[in-house]
């Protein structure tokens, strides 16, 4: 795959590219069987759309341009470093049959399928209604969590720029419960993951659902920024209040941004992108992690806000451009259809790619009828969200951020920031074991156009001195470029 | 308040349970603590012996078991639970030793204001109680419960003593209903309410007089129906408004008493009027449920040694908390750290009540959790489960109630143990004042953080009052000994009890909290360095490359696409975008793909995609699963199982694979030509409820070139197969 035709081809095929058509080493894991886990009757949550997406991705050719695994899948070994064991021990063993049998009130013959299901412990885990005991939910906790580690230890080996994983994305999984579908926080995991190698992580969440599980996770400590911007008020699961801002260490590093129904791209890009550039700016992540749950896309079956393909995936297109290690996650989406598109556009993203319109014939063609087009037009719904309402919440949230800058924390003490860490961190970058599997020559130089903002550059230029160390012939030459 | 006085009934008497959800406006009482300031030792350790409030005991009876499954796991927990109670019991012994020696004989209590008072020896059993007013001999209840079998450890002072001084009176009577208390916890019938009892506004209740007072008005049921509480505050030298809040402490406190009483004069055979109005006093309705209940116990106190294992333990236990009381009014501090029951009129506020959320009217929270914890399937519990996301359930508010009280309860308690703790165990609570929009919220953090340093300490005490509590229910708290209660702590129990508290948060109406402690949050080391060095085993997670292939592998010169290319706009095909043409293009699209992917082609599933699942399928299969879903309109919940009944060699997999694959597209396909404009969402089960009359009939025309295609693909994968054969 490592020819340089297909680049010259991908790039023709690409004329239109107007934002940031540089290359990254991306990395995608896709476990083959993940669309065969079915939640049961009537259950939004189709795992089928990951495979949908991925249909979509490879008629698409984007495989060409990235790496594909399958994961390895997650041990409960490794599931135990976030979640609690006899959390872990009971999603390992519990099986359908042991429910039905549990909640029929019979007496279960068999002494350890007895131990696993009691009636007690399927709601004490929170296992029932929304979270089904299904066939092989195991299984799929460990696709879904391995494939997101095994993204992780991509971007920790510098393997990868983009490590995609899109049966990831469970955020709602507590540490020992399950919740709003989710079962094993991947996130977390991955996050953990990262954590060896990278000092400041910062998760960004636009799933139309708040990201409580992980920001519950990383509610105390400062080397995981969350982020999330969702759906507030009388809306599952209830939390994500704007006045959430972390607590102990992890104080002003939650951030919580409460919208309201109807979100459509140009408001949702009008929040995300000024936040998230503040959030860049002061919080310095050393990789970024973005849930991409799709279940904000317009014309969602759960979700309530109307974004586009596009307008969802300008969040990854804005983030990539930081050019920070970034994996990229699943998440909800209900629609499936729209979510394989979404995903489908957000790999071509990823990749640096823009695709056409009119899909692909592929095995699931009929699931895009009637109009077969890849992107989605929003519907005509009101925008609940008064722009003087977005513009508080902005400010707000901005103040929340600055008082990062103004009030040093323990981590920042250990070493100082902005000014001197280029040279220190740069030794460390060298540490990093690096397999590239790609020469370097691979980037493409090309500037960095974010439009409109001035502002920006700055921040990109400090956060290239940061990632000096990446080489990247390109982001010396962008940076020459911004200069 | 019927049901406040149900907690010594154990669950095997569930009939004699009434469950009353609605919040009296009489009774409401107000829960709240306070914060202590005397952060020393002993005032510590007594503190291990705070009784929980009320909600906190249902709360861990309504928990479910826990069962680890798997014995090493089952093992490995007793070891941790083992360990822990090494690491903590010496410090907890030392300090109950300590406590022993300096306050050995200190369960008196200390003397109390009082008004005058007039004693008189006459005997309630056989005096009528009209005649009682104001005389209730401290010495003949003692003896009747002596008679009974209750409070055998307290001597009753000499007959020659009869003239005890109103004080001592008064504090040996509460000692006496301490005792009573303690007996009962003892047998696992009810916890131990923390003494002198005391008002919301910190002021302690002399419980002689009330009871006195009570008692003279023909006891508890004849007072309330009468409602002649204010009266009988006025007795007590309180305020007339307070007379609900009397209500309250009587009922929680002389409840016991008043039931004792009547079942000692039971057990003496005597059917007197005056004895019967005794039993009458408390607990008419169901008076005989509990008599029996009473024998029944007393039976078997008298077969078994229940309780004898751990004697010593419980003997400790009170002792410590004897100090605390002790130690407290010593303090001159009145209402510390004790969950106190205000007025309803709240006039009495206590200043340093500062959070206001405690102080929301917590009764009707009280019943409502009784009725849970006593019932946890019944549908006031259940509904609890149903996690649909848009609705809110009825129970939200007094569950969230419950929680925040909880929570305030033990963030509370955290704050007055500023001591040193193993700083391994970090914990913390979110105060439910972050929320809060008041400027000292930054004081108020720091106090939480300070807390978080104490935290083992602090679970150890939580569990430890909670543990109390939990064994309620099934009369096994002498099982264990204080160490093992407090130290052996199980998580379980911990995490249940959080467990419900996010069930609350969920469904709270008000804002959700996070929540802050190790069963919560992720355990995120410090950062020390790029890579660590227990990342040898993250190798296996970069999975198995599919793709790009092994360079052996590849095939140059094949004709690709574009990389992001569409389908080209138009086709030759007869019959332009009908199913027939769709599915050849398909066809050969996917041939093409299959000569690009090579072997990943397997390894990335596609052979389980699209139509050709249907291929591994016979068509009487197929007919089989249509007339399936036609007989079970997938809509109902069984359809799935309907399924599996049906093709009892498929395995869930496959049938789910070809529903995705085949099924839902074929519906697909008709929709889009037939109803393209009723394609709203995915809610491809309703979708098909709708077409389920005339997709047998309509769709079967358009269905007819499948076996075309299936030639097609099949063709296409012999050629595969072929091209494949050429290359290697």
């Amino acid at each position: 795959m490592d020819g340089a035709g297909e680049d010259g081809e991908a790039g023709a095929s690409l004329p239109s590219v107007g934002m940031d058509a540089k290359k990254r080493r991306v990395s995608y894991f896709y476990e083959p069987t993940i669309g065969d886990y079915y939640y049961g009757q009537g259950h939004p949550m189709k795992p089928h759309r990951i495979r949908m997406a991925h249909n979509l991705v490879v008629h698409y050719s984007l495989h060409r341009l990235m790496e594909i695994s399958r994961p390895y899948p997650a041990s409960a070994v490794d599931i135990r470093r976030f979640h609690s064991d006899d959390y872990v021990g009971f999603l390992s063993s519990v099986t359908p049959e042991a429910v039905t049998a549990a909640t029929a009130g019979a007496p279960v013959l068999d002494s350890s399928s007895s131990a696993v299901s009691s009636v007690k412990q399927l709601k004490r885990f929170n296992v029932g209604e929304d979270c089904p005991v299904f066939d092989g939910l195991f299984e799929f906790c460990q696709a879904s969590a391995g494939g997101s580690i095994g993204a992780a230890v991509k971007l920790n080996w510098g393997d990868a720029d983009i490590a995609i994983n899109w049966a990831g994305g469970l955020h709602h999984a507590k540490k020992g419960e399950a919740s709003g579908f989710c079962y094993v926080n991947d996130i977390v995991l991955g996050i953990l993951e990262l954590l060896k190698y990278h000092k400041r992580v910062l998760y960004v969440d636009i799933d139309v659902h708040h990201g409580d599980g992980v920001e519950e996770a990383f509610f105390t400590t400062d080397r995981v920024m969350t982020v999330s911007f969702h759906k507030f008020g009388d809306f599952f699961p209830g939390t994500g209040h704007i006045k959430d801002i972390g607590f102990g260490q992890g104080k002003y590093y939650a951030l919580n941004v409460p919208l309201s129904d109807g979100m459509d791209d140009e408001s949702f890009r009008g929040m995300f992108r000024p936040i998230i550039r503040k959030v860049m700016e002061v919080y310095q992540p050393d990789a970024v992690v973005l849930q991409c749950g799709a279940d904000s896309l317009s014309g969602d079956r759960l979700g309530c806000f109307n974004l586009s393909v596009r307008g969802h995936a300008d969040c990854l297109r804005f983030l990539r451009s930081f050019n920070v290690p970034l994996m990229v996650l699943g998440g909800g989406g209900y629609t499936i259809r729209n979510v394989a598109r979404c995903w489908c556009y957000e790999t071509a993203v990823a990749v640096g790619v823009e695709p056409e319109n009119k899909l692909p014939y592929n095995e699931y063609y009929e699931y895009f009828g009637p109009d077969y087009t890849l992107h989605i037009d929003p519907k005509n719904v009101e925008n609940q969200n008064n722009p003087k309402d977005l513009e508080k919440i902005r400010t707000v949230l901005l103040e929340h951020l600055s008082k990062i800058q103004h009030v040093p924390s323990v981590q920042f003490q250990e070493r100082p920031p902005n000014t001197q860490p280029p040279e220190e961190e740069e030794e460390d970058m060298e540490k990093r074991p690096r397999r590239s599997l790609w020469a370097g020559d691979y980037y493409e130089s090309e500037v960095e156009e974010d439009q409109n903002d001035d502002k920006e550059d700055g921040i990109l230029h400090d956060h290239d001195v940061n990632m000096l160390d990446n080489t990247n012939v390109d982001s010396d030459n962008r940076m020459d470029g911004n200069m | 308040m019927e049901s406040d006085l149900e907690s010594p009934l154990p669950p095997s008497t569930p009939s004699t349970t009434s469950i009353d959800l609605s919040i009296r406006g009489s009774e409401q009482a107000k829960v709240q603590n306070q914060n202590k300031k005397c952060p020393n030792s002993t005032s510590h350790a007594a503190l291990i012996s705070l009784p929980p409030a009320r909600p906190l005991d249902y709360l861990l009876i309504s928990r479910p078991e826990s069962e680890s499954s798997g014995e090493k796991e089952r093992e490995r927990k007793t070891r941790r639970a083992r360990a822990r109670t090494l690491r903590h019991a010496a410090p907890v012994e030392a300090i109950g030793r300590g406590l022993l020696r300096r306050t050995a004989g200190a369960l008196a209590f200390p003397p109390k204001p009082r008004g005058s008072f007039r004693y008189e020896s006459s005997s309630p059993m056989t005096g009528t109680p009209r005649s009682l007013l104001f005389s209730v001999d401290v010495v003949d209840v003692l003896r009747r419960l002596h008679r009974a079998g209750f409070c055998l450890d307290l001597d009753a002072p000499g007959d020659g003593e009869a003239g005890l001084s109103p004080e001592k009176m008064g504090a040996f009577f509460e000692r006496t209903v301490y005792l009573l208390f303690e007996e009962n916890h003892r047998k696992g019938e009810s916890v131990v309410r923390p003494f002198p009892a005391m008002l919301g506004d910190g002021r302690t209740v002399d419980l002689f007089r009330l009871y006195s007072a009570v008692r003279g008005k023909g006891g508890y049921r004849s007072v309330t129906a009468a409602g002649s509480w204010g009266l009988v505050a006025g007795e007590t030298g309180l305020d007339a408004s307070l007379g609900s809040a009397l209500k309250l402490i009587y009922a929680k406190y002389l409840g016991v008493l008043d039931r004792r009483l009547r079942e000692a004069s039971r057990r003496e055979g005597g059917g007197s009027a005056g004895r019967a109005e005794d039993g009458e006093s408390f607990f008419g309705k169901d008076g005989e449920g509990n008599g029996g209940w009473f024998r029944g116990v007393l039976n078997q106190k008298g077969g078994g040694g229940e309780g004898t294992p751990s004697s010593k333990k419980e003997h400790a236990w009170a002792w410590l908390k004897g100090c605390r009381l002790k130690e407290q009014l010593d303090n001159g501090r009145e209402g510390d750290d004790v969950v106190v029951i205000e007025t309803v009129d709240g006039r009495a506020k206590s200043p340093c009540l500062k959070r206001k959320r405690e102080c929301e009217s917590l009764a009707g929270v009280l019943d409502w959790l009784r009725a849970v914890a006593k019932n946890p399937g019944s549908p006031i519990g259940s509904t609890q489960l149903d996690r649909s996301e848009s609705k809110y359930l009825e129970v939200a508010k007094p569950l969230s109630q419950a929680l925040l009280l909880r929570e305030a309860l033990v963030a509370n308690l955290a704050y007055t143990w500023v001591h040193d703790v193993p700083l391994s165990q970090k914990r913390q609570k979110v105060h439910p004042s972050i929320y809060d929009d008041s400027p000292d919220t930054d004081v108020i953090n720091e106090k939480s953080r300070c807390s978080q340093r104490i935290i083992s300490l602090k679970k150890k005490l939580q569990v430890a009052s909670l543990s109390g509590a939990a064994i309620v229910p099934n009369g096994e708290s002498d099982k264990d000994s204080i160490e093992t209660e407090s130290e052996g702590i199980n998580d379980k129990q911990y995490s249940r009890d959080h467990n419900l508290s996010h069930v609350a948060g969920i469904y709270g109406k008000q804002q959700k909290c996070v929540r802050i402690g190790p069963e919560h949050q992720a355990n995120v080391p410090e950062w020390t360095g790029r890579g660590s060095s227990d990342d040898m085993n993250s190798e296996e997670f970069l999975g198995k490359r599919i793709w790009p292939l092994e360079r052996k592998e590849q095939k140059p010169g094949i004709k690709q696409d574009l990389v992001g290319r569409g389908r080209r706009g138009t086709c030759s095909c007869v019959h332009r975008g009908t199913v027939k043409c769709a599915r050849f293009h398909v066809a050969e699209k996917r041939f093409l793909l299959k000569r690009e992917l090579g072997s990943a082609f397997y390894s990335m599933g596609f052979h389980h995609m699209g139509e050709e699942v249907s291929l591994t399928w016979t068509k009487e299969e197929e007919q089989k699963f249509k007339a399936t879903v036609h007989q079970n309109p997938p809509l109902s919940t069984s359809f799935w199982e309907m399924v599996s009944v049906c093709f009892p060699f498929k395995t869930t997999q496959s049938l789910v694979r070809y529903y995705f694959n085949v099924f839902i597209l074929q519906q697909r396909s008709y929709q889009n030509r037939v109803t393209p404009e009723e394609i709203d969402s995915d809610d491809d089960e309703s979708e098909l409820s709708f077409l389920s009359d005339a997709f047998g009939r309509n769709a079967g025309e358009i269905r007819n070139p499948k076996p075309i295609v299936c030639v097609q693909n099949a063709q296409c994968m012999s050629l595969d197969e072929l091209s494949d054969t050429d290359n290697t």
